[in-house]
């Protein structure tokens, strides 16, 4: 039976020792993880204490810890607190309560089982961990609108695992999206700031001519009888409305006149029209943007797809991968290992080393979240940099999300330092040209001889 | 067989009987259409020549002056052909131009073409009015908004040839008291249907030759709003154009009265696409013809009873315009009845259709040569082709037109029908009529 662990309490809300087990957040890690039912923890008194115990859980990354369900004890009328799954009032805490918490998460607990069965490391990548908070809970995950988030919406359960930065959670959920791992339904559609999407601006007016908002609006007068239109100024006349071409009295709108339109007058320019610009004033950056250079953006309730399902269980590849694939001869992890030994095999025999392991690490996914949507083109450019670096000898595969393996045949480490050189060069000329922003690349080459053992160098290119 | 008899029937008539049988033709027609055309070729085409100097000249300070011109285009549900208007404005010889786009209450895409075209510069102003106003109030919006010296008016549909605008231009620094100047009006689906060529040969013989005939002689009645410019600061004394259906013939007219000369340049072309069937042409027709008799009859009656406060020209081209429209008619009826009777005691009434017929048609052969000199070098092929179908011209000016025209004036005297036209909003229609405009 498992139990919900309240964490950082001295006392336990009057709850039985059989439901509810009391833990202190460093002793979480010595515990047996496996029978956690959820994590009960007390923001009736501390929000903000509160929220920081939450965002450490969710950052964790063992899936018995940021992937089990977390509930929040609040004060009466508090509905709102990121990260958790479930918000009770501090009045309804009982046994009974807890219990059916217990049964109503088990099927969550049940697919983190699974999970663990298929592996039982860290889930390093953080749009991974996303995809398996969304699958795990097996509902859609809707947006909220907020203040508290620049973008204006948050998607709460999800919220409290941090990315590089705030907009990481759009570009993840963008990524996944575009993955077909969740599929997205529209719910609204929002304004944000072009240069730092923000999501709070001022619109404003203004004269397409000149930009100014300073500018006044006047209705149109048609007179029925003789045709004439004109500014309602220029019938005014002591009080009353007369027709500048006939000199007759207007009488009652719809009958003798009307008004067809309105137009608006700049006190800058004097220009006159009808459509005025909207500009917007972000009030984040501070910038003006003209409406061809706004970005409207759909914000979408998500759920996970079949595709999804099993990528959460199984992992997921790498989107590198994925962009490389139809451009080279990607070998599977297997292949790579024979070809890897054959090698070494041969170099035993022959006593002499002239071909050469190079381990890669890009960090793919970082750009992604940095950089949304427009990450694809990017990678499509920089797999056309990694062709630089290959011959049709050479072996490559992908080790894990963001390693990549390549066996460089009959090269010395000289020459694929010199290689390594040019690619990382191109790498980060176009990403600083792309994007202003050089991008950790970490790489390491060695000598392949009769001990080269993969799994240790990959440990040893890893290691802090 | 027959040709003799009708040579025999001919000869043997005497003077008295010649007349007393064709006395329309000879009066009116032959009158109207070979003399005034012998006068063409005789008076304006060498006047026209011996000017080409000062032309060139009052084009040159055309170009040197560069005075704004305000291309206006009001209509409703024209969207669709505005992208091409554009191009042809920016196309033209003379560049600065502006144009401004009035949308009279359109219930389809106009706005969203145009408002986009206003962003990217090809439409200097659109302004659209949810509520429809008539062409009166669209093309005055579009006064309201235009910054030019000089208005042009044109229909969305009419494409403009490249010279169009500088032509049209060049009266007004040939004479400063010429006000408004009338483009030509060419029709562009020529090929389109039988409806459509014999359109082309009536708006040969009446706009080039017939409008620049009047314009020589002083007596222009009509400047075409589909192609039609004007001194901006005239229009706005007049602030602008009043209710239609005629307000063509109207703005003219309030020109004239205020001592501008009002004239119709043939070389400035335009080309725009006629009905296609002869029974929408009917019902244009019937449109147009109905607001003569308002406009002309009715509201400027003025000029014909006080012909001393207007200039003798003034009241001679509301005269022209009440005999060869109304006079002509009713004499044709008269004609009509007249053959009717002759065929019921004589056996020769076949005879005199038959010469009325060779009559007509000689004197169509005539208009057309004539049409082609006064519009020189712009004629092509294309309306060469037409010759072949002159012979049906009799019957469609003689009959198809002429039945028309009777009906029009017929409803629009006794019934008043043009305050209820569809072309106005209803609202404005029962002003008119209130007014008793
Ligand atoms: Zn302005
Ligand atoms: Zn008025
Ligand atoms: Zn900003």
């Amino acid at each position: 039976m498992r139990k919900a662990y309240l964490i950082n309490q001295q006392h336990n809300f009057g709850l039985s020792a059989e439901t509810v087990r009391l833990l202190r957040e460093e002793a979480i890690f010595e515990h047996e993880l496996h029978d956690i039912a959820f994590w009960l923890i007390d923001a009736s008194n501390d929000m903000r204490s509160a929220y920081d115990v939450i965002s450490k859980l969710r950052n964790q990354l063992l899936p018995d810890i940021y992937l089990r369900p977390i509930v929040a004890i609040v004060k009466q009328g508090q509905d709102r607190l990121a990260g958790t799954d479930l918000l009770i009032n501090e009045q309804h805490v009982n046994d009974d309560k807890i219990n059916e918490l217990v049964s109503r998460y088990e099927p969550v607990n049940q697919w983190i089982d699974k999970a663990n069965q298929q592996s039982d490391q860290p889930d390093y990548g953080y749009v991974f961990r996303i995809l398996r908070m969304i699958v795990s809970r097996n509902m859609e995950l809707a947006p909220q609108s907020g203040i508290e988030k620049s973008m204006g919406y948050t998607y709460p359960l999800v919220d409290a695992i941090a990315g590089e930065d705030e907009n990481s959670m759009f570009h993840a959920l963008e990524m996944l999206e575009h993955q077909r791992l969740i599929s997205g339904r529209f719910v609204t559609k929002a304004h944000f700031c072009a240069h730092c999407d923000c999501a709070f601006m001022n619109f404003k007016e203004a004269c397409p001519q000149c930009h100014s908002e300073d500018i006044d609006s006047q209705q149109l007068i048609h007179h029925f009888k003789c045709s004439y239109v004109g500014e309602e100024q220029e019938y005014q006349k002591d009080n009353a409305l007369v027709c500048p071409k006939c000199d007759r009295a207007l009488k009652h709108i719809g009958v003798d006149f009307d008004k067809p339109s309105v137009i608006h007058r700049c006190n800058q320019c004097n220009n006159r029209f009808q459509e005025a610009i909207v500009l917007t004033e972000c009030f984040n950056c501070g910038r003006t943007s003209e409406p061809e250079h706004q970005r409207k953006r759909s914000i979408k309730a998500f759920k996970s797809t079949a595709m999804g399902g099993n990528a959460a269980i199984y992992g997921m590849d790498s989107l590198f991968k994925q962009v490389m694939e139809p451009r080279f001869n990607l070998f599977s992890a297997a292949e790579f290992r024979n070809i890897l030994q054959l090698e070494i095999a041969r170099i035993a025999r022959y006593q002499r080393s002239d071909s050469s392991l190079v381990l890669i690490n890009f960090d793919v996914e970082t750009i992604y979240v940095k950089f949304g949507s427009q990450a694809q083109e990017l990678f499509a450019e920089i797999s056309e940099v990694f062709n630089s670096l290959l011959r049709t000898s050479d072996v490559i595969s992908s080790y894990n999300e963001s390693l990549f393996v390549i066996l460089l045949i009959e090269t010395s480490t000289d020459n694929a330092q010199i290689a390594l050189e040019r690619f990382k060069v191109g790498v980060n000329e176009l990403l600083a040209h792309n994007i202003g922003d050089d991008m950790k690349l970490s790489s390491a080459i060695e000598a392949v001889t009769f001990e080269t053992d993969l799994d240790k160098s990959v440990e040893q290119f890893l290691a802090p | 067989m027959f040709i003799e008899n009708t040579l025999l029937f001919l000869s043997s008539l005497t003077l008295t009987e010649f007349i007393s049988y064709f006395w329309p033709f000879i009066f009116f027609d032959f009158v109207r259409y070979v003399i005034l055309d012998l006068f063409i070729i005789f008076f304006y085409l060498p006047a026209r020549y011996f000017d080409s100097a000062n032309r060139r000249r009052a084009k040159l300070q055309l170009f040197r002056q560069r005075p704004l011109v305000s291309v206006i285009v009001p209509g409703k549900n024209e969207g669709k052909h505005i992208p091409r208007l554009a191009v042809l404005l920016k196309n033209q010889t003379y560049k600065h131009l502006e144009l401004i786009i009035v949308d009279d209450g359109s219930d389809d895409d106009t706005e969203l073409i145009c408002r986009k075209l206003e962003s990217e510069g090809f439409i200097k102003k659109f302004i659209r009015n949810d509520q429809r106003g008539g062409k009166a109030s669209a093309a005055n919006t579009a006064l309201n908004f235009a910054s030019g010296e000089f208005i042009v008016h044109i229909d969305a549909d009419s494409y403009l040839s490249d010279n169009s605008i500088e032509t049209i231009l060049t009266p007004f620094f040939l004479d400063s008291k010429i006000g408004a100047v009338g483009g030509d009006v060419r029709v562009a689906n020529i090929e389109s249907s039988m409806a459509t060529r014999l359109q082309t040969i009536e708006y040969m013989k009446s706009i080039s030759v017939g409008r620049t005939i009047a314009s020589f002689l002083g007596v222009l009645r009509i400047i075409s709003g589909a192609h039609g410019a004007f001194r901006k600061d005239i229009l706005e004394r007049l602030h602008g154009w009043d209710v239609g259906p005629g307000l063509d013939g109207d703005i003219t007219l309030k020109f004239r009265k205020l001592g501008y000369r009002v004239v119709h340049e043939p070389d400035a072309i335009c080309y725009t696409n006629v009905p296609l069937s002869f029974i929408r042409l009917a019902k244009q027709r019937y449109r147009w013809d109905r607001s003569l008799v308002r406009f002309r009859l009715r509201k400027h009656v003025d000029m014909l009873l006080r012909p001393t406060v207007y200039k003798t020209r003034n009241f001679l081209t509301l005269l022209d315009n009440l005999v060869f429209n109304v006079v002509l008619n009713i004499k044709w009826w008269i004609y009509v009845v007249q053959l009717l009777m002759v065929a019921a005691s004589t056996n020769f009434a076949l005879y005199i259709i038959v010469v009325n017929y060779i009559l007509y048609f000689s004197i169509n052969v005539i208009e057309f040569m004539v049409a082609c000199m006064v519009n020189k070098r712009t004629v092509m092929v294309r309306e060469l082709v037409l010759i072949p179908f002159l012979p049906l011209m009799p019957l469609y000016t003689g009959v198809f037109i002429r039945l028309v025209r009777s009906y029009a004036y017929l409803m629009e005297f006794i019934f008043k029908s043009s305050y209820n036209d569809r072309w106005n909003p209803w609202k404005v229609s029962k002003i008119s009529k209130q007014e008793k405009m």
